[in-house]
């Protein structure tokens, strides 16, 4: 059980979290504003925005709540490459090496609506298709091998602050990074993935797969990542399992193993329009 | 405040013939799902949590209250979460139905077409927000013919997508989901967002290239569904929308 522990911070520790939310998103934030530690977590939040890192990994949460396309702050309506050249920078202030970085997109989010009349369902009026913001994601590579869960978002305000971040990069064991290389060679030698029934391999690619950015655990493995696609193309979501270099699948840490759960009886059909396979 | 909430996720389908590959996260990412929402301070309550065969199609289906069954219905708890296959068309069309698909013991047929067959908030129906994790059930160009389908439901979520640019089966986007909408959780209280902002967010995790994240919400007005759309969360209580105005966003893999 996950007992919140609040005020367990000393004045080193928060000041350097204050220090990282200046250096990092420019945000300052009243002297009078505890940091507070909880969980695996650190926090300073006002009612204008908040600076979250997780003591367990490198991993920073920020958000300016004006930040938004109906905001005060609004959002960057500026060229992709200053946002590219402003996630260089951002990087540098992380200390995230150059050759780290895999590639970065800015993605571009859009919104539209329509107005139906309830009684035919036919479309009566249309808002037009139109950008909200732009969302810049890196992704990673160590070492040449890809990092499949870590990633650098963060989308700008109109005034080119931070207006909201997510940096999950946590360093990463040396032994999971020679490993992951091993695999790399054992793809490149002819490794084969296990067949599925009614799909087909797709891809196959050594790289790193760890937890996700919000957990209370972290767990880190490497793994040969393998994408099979449905024989049948129309069925969606593709199968992807991560594979030791035995072939067993890798089982990273979750969130499910703080909750107890009794297994459920057979679901027993209780109405009529249930009707049997 | 906390909300009543119910899973239904589809790992096996191979055994029963259902035509579809087996999708060994769809389960436990139905387990990192409600252990958010359970671990939530916010007092939610689990309705129903059934995997593989006991997920049924008629859960998902208006006619004849399958949707309304007390056990499983989706139209019961005010949250409910899938995860499995979806079809998709390749390319869609303006008015290309979206698809589920269980593989269930009971409740046949297996495939669920959304738009004709689905109708949430309607009658005694309670459902708010309907997590999808499914691949393509949410084309983008097909979402306004989603309509019917919002009877009193508030916010949808989903994947838009075809064969070349698809989901993949990963437990990350509905536990990152979860955690984001779950109302206050130890330790992550910061990072409760809008289902919007959070959908934007998360259902990009583990997605191939021209995959894109959907959110669409129901609203009397423009300036309602758009509101609803970027700026509802779970734990609000918002009071369910006269719908005459469906609005979306979308943000696609580069």
């Amino acid at each position: 059980m996950i007992n919140p522990r609040e005020g367990c911070v000393d004045k080193s520790e928060a000041t350097s979290h204050r220090d990282l939310a200046a250096r990092l998103c420019n945000l300052r934030f009243d002297d009078a504003l505890p940091v507070i530690a909880e969980v695996n977590t650190l926090c300073i939040a006002s009612p204008d925005a908040y600076f979250a890192q997780r003591l367990d990994c490198r991993t920073y949460f920020a958000q300016r709540h004006g930040y938004g396309h109906d905001r005060p702050e609004g959002v960057f309506r500026g060229p992709e490459d200053e946002q590219i050249a402003y996630c260089r920078e951002l990087c540098k202030r992380l200390g995230i090496a150059h050759d780290e970085i895999a590639r970065t997109d800015v993605l571009h989010e859009f919104g539209q609506a329509v107005q139906i009349d309830p009684k035919t369902n036919q479309v009566v009026d249309t808002r037009p298709r139109r950008e909200l913001r732009t969302i810049v994601h890196a992704e990673r590579r160590a070492k040449g091998v890809p990092v499949w869960s870590s990633h650098l978002t963060f989308g700008l305000t109109a005034q080119r602050e931070v207006g909201f971040l997510e940096l999950h990069w946590p360093d990463l064991p040396e032994a999971v990074i020679r490993e992951a290389r091993r695999m790399t060679e054992m793809v490149s030698c002819g490794w084969q993935a296990p067949e599925q029934t009614v799909a087909e391999v797709e891809s196959v690619e050594a790289g790193i797969v760890h937890t996700p950015a919000v957990g209370y655990f972290f767990d880190v493995h490497a793994a040969i990542r393998v994408i099979y696609r449905s024989l049948d193309p129309n069925i969606g979501r593709k199968p992807m399992y991560h594979f030791d270099r035995h072939g067993v699948p890798v089982r990273l840490r979750q969130t499910s193993e703080l909750i107890q759960e009794t297994p459920l009886p057979e679901r027993r059909a209780q109405s009529a329009q249930a009707c049997p396979a | 405040m906390g909300v009543r909430f119910s899973t239904g996720c589809v790992s096996t389908y191979v055994a029963r013939g259902c035509g579809g590959p087996d999708l060994p996260a769809a389960v436990p990412e139905g387990g990192a799902f409600r252990s958010w929402y359970t671990l939530s301070t916010a007092k939610n309550v689990l309705i129903s949590r059934w995997d593989n065969g006991d997920v049924w199609g008629s859960d998902f289906r208006d006619a004849g209250g399958g949707d309304l069954d007390t056990g499983g219905g989706a139209d019961y708890p005010d949250v409910y979460f899938y995860a499995g296959h979806g079809i998709c068309q390749n390319p869609p069309s303006p008015t290309s139905p979206d698809f589920l698909l269980t593989c269930g013991n009971f409740g046949k047929p297996d495939m669920v077409n959304i738009q004709q067959q689905s109708r949430f908030g309607n009658g005694f129906g309670h459902l708010k927000f309907w997590f999808l994790d499914a691949s393509c059930p949410m084309d983008v160009v097909s979402l306004a013919t989603w309509f019917p389908v919002f009877q009193g439901l508030h916010i949808a979520t989903g994947n838009s997508g075809n064969a070349n640019s698809d989901v993949l089966d990963s437990q990350q986007r509905g536990d990152q989901l979860s955690a984001y909408t779950a109302g206050p959780v130890p330790g992550f209280n910061f990072v409760q967002r809008s289902v919007g902002d959070a959908w934007m967010r998360t259902g990009l995790i583990d997605v191939q290239s021209g995959c894109s994240a959907v959110v669409i919400a129901a609203g009397e007005t423009f300036a309602d569904a758009e509101d609803r759309r970027d700026h509802e969360r779970v734990q609000e209580n918002r009071r369910n929308p006269i719908t005459h105005w469906i609005a979306w966003r979308w943000v696609t893999r580069a």
